[in-house]
């Protein structure tokens, strides 16, 4: 017999019929330390496990349980969670058995914390509920607003004014809110009587002097300048109104 | 009420009788795993009344063909199982320190059975189980192999790591002395 052989021998021996006593010691462990030691170590085991086997305390749970199966809550489907520290708990049950109040307090605790979470959880999915109608809102919000600053980003979309666009000057008026267009087209006769055409416009924003590609407009049709909010070069105006505001001055003065 | 068959007939048909005849027939095993498994006596009574109720539940699903304690066995090591990994989530017990032995005073000196206990703890959850039930519960390897779902020569080996790294904790613990006495 080797020490494989022996460790071997001696957990079927263990789970059998249990070790032999020292005084029936394998012959090889008389003469190999290593394996003496094993067996000494499974045989101090082996009485322990006996010591240990005869100190489960008792207990009597019949009551507690025939009494939880008389409560509603002990007929719940196959799978539910049963409660036991509301049930008839076999702990809550022996009144004598000491640290009972520790014992209902820590149950105490656990339900505790159990509110304690579902309160967090419930604030929780109350904020996240706050931020997104918040969010939807803004969107809401912004959509409209949105929009206009797209349209005045973007003069070319915008649609002329009706006075002043001469493919729809002839429909029915549908806005009639607007000012009286008669005061301003004369204005605007009148200016281009005094100064005549503007030699260029370009888009606000640029200095005119280094044309881009594509973005850069030239006309000497003012009404296309304003029209599309263009930009008279070299004459230090803001916009095609300004420039018609003062032709409309140059106009006055010329005819006093 | 002397057969199990008998008994759980009387239990289906709300016999208060049999169903505590049944509790008491079956505690000391079903209590008795749940003790060495938890090491904490009243989580032990909890998960052992509940194991009950559950069998309760489903004893009509039992097979009559087949022995009652190893069927109750599974229920209760199933949730001695779930008890322990709630266990892990929320910590221990508070009184849990006062049920075990101060595991690092090496001064108290302690009895074999409470060392034993406490190398139990140490164990992986699966050789813990093959060694409460094997040496407790008294159940074959066979039985044990159909109360956890593993094979049988799974539950050898386990049975036998279990038992060397039990006896390893004795000699670290140092309940083991040195060898001393002679052998003949």
């Amino acid at each position: 017999m080797n020490c494989i052989d022996f460790e071997r021998h001696l957990n079927d021996l263990f789970g059998a019929a249990g070790l032999p006593h020292a005084a029936e010691t394998p012959s090889h462990a008389t003469q190999c330390p290593r394996c003496r030691e094993t067996w000494e170590r499974f045989r101090l085991l082996h009485e322990a496990t006996d010591l240990w086997r005869k100190q489960t305390p008792e207990v009597d749970l019949s009551r507690a349980v025939v009494r939880s199966l008389s409560l509603p809550q002990s007929r719940l489907a196959p799978g539910d969670k049963i409660d036991s520290h509301s049930s008839g708990s076999a702990a809550r049950d022996a009144r004598a058995r000491p640290r009972a109040a520790e014992r209902a307090a820590r149950g105490g605790l656990r339900e505790d914390f159990s509110l304690r979470r579902r309160t967090l959880l419930a604030t929780l999915a109350a904020a996240a509920l706050l931020f997104a109608l918040g969010l939807a809102w803004q969107f809401w919000r912004n959509e409209p607003a949105g929009g206009q600053m797209a349209r005045r980003a973007d003069p070319i979309a915008d649609p002329a004014p009706r006075e002043l666009d001469p493919q729809r000057a002839g429909l029915p008026d549908a806005e009639p809110d607007l000012p009286d267009p008669a005061p301003y087209r004369d204005l605007v006769q009148q200016a281009t009587g005094a100064l005549g055409d503007v030699a260029a416009f370009v888009m606000p924003g640029s200095n005119g002097s280094m044309p881009r590609g594509g973005e850069e407009r030239t006309s000497a049709d003012w009404i296309d300048g304003l029209q599309h909010q263009l930009r008279p070069i070299g004459r230090s105006l803001e916009d095609a109104f300004d420039f018609l505001w003062q032709a409309g001055e140059s106009a006055d003065r010329t005819r006093t | 009420v002397s057969d199990d068959g008998e008994l759980v007939r009387g239990c289906l048909a709300g016999d208060e009788k049999s169903l505590c005849e049944f509790v008491r027939r079956f505690q000391t095993a079903v209590f008795g795993l749940c003790f060495r498994m938890l090491s904490h006596r009243e989580d032990a009574e909890d998960v052992a009344q509940e194991s009950f109720l559950r069998a309760f539940r489903n004893l009509h699903r039992w097979d009559a063909a087949r022995p009652l304690l190893p069927w109750l066995l599974t229920i209760a090591a199933n949730r001695c199982r779930s008890w322990l990994a709630r266990r892990v989530e929320r910590g221990l017990p508070a009184d849990f320190a006062d049920e075990i032995p101060d595991r690092r005073s090496r001064q108290t000196r302690l009895d074999l059975a409470e060392e034993l206990q406490l190398g139990l703890e140490m164990l992986r959850e699966e050789y813990r189980a093959c060694f409460v039930l094997f040496h407790f519960n008294e159940l074959t390897l066979s039985e044990i192999a159909s109360v956890t779902g593993h094979a049988e020569g799974t539950i050898k080996t386990w049975l036998h790591r279990a038992r060397k790294e039990l006896a390893e904790h004795l000699q670290r613990r140092a309940v083991v002395p040195s060898i001393s006495h002679e052998l003949h």
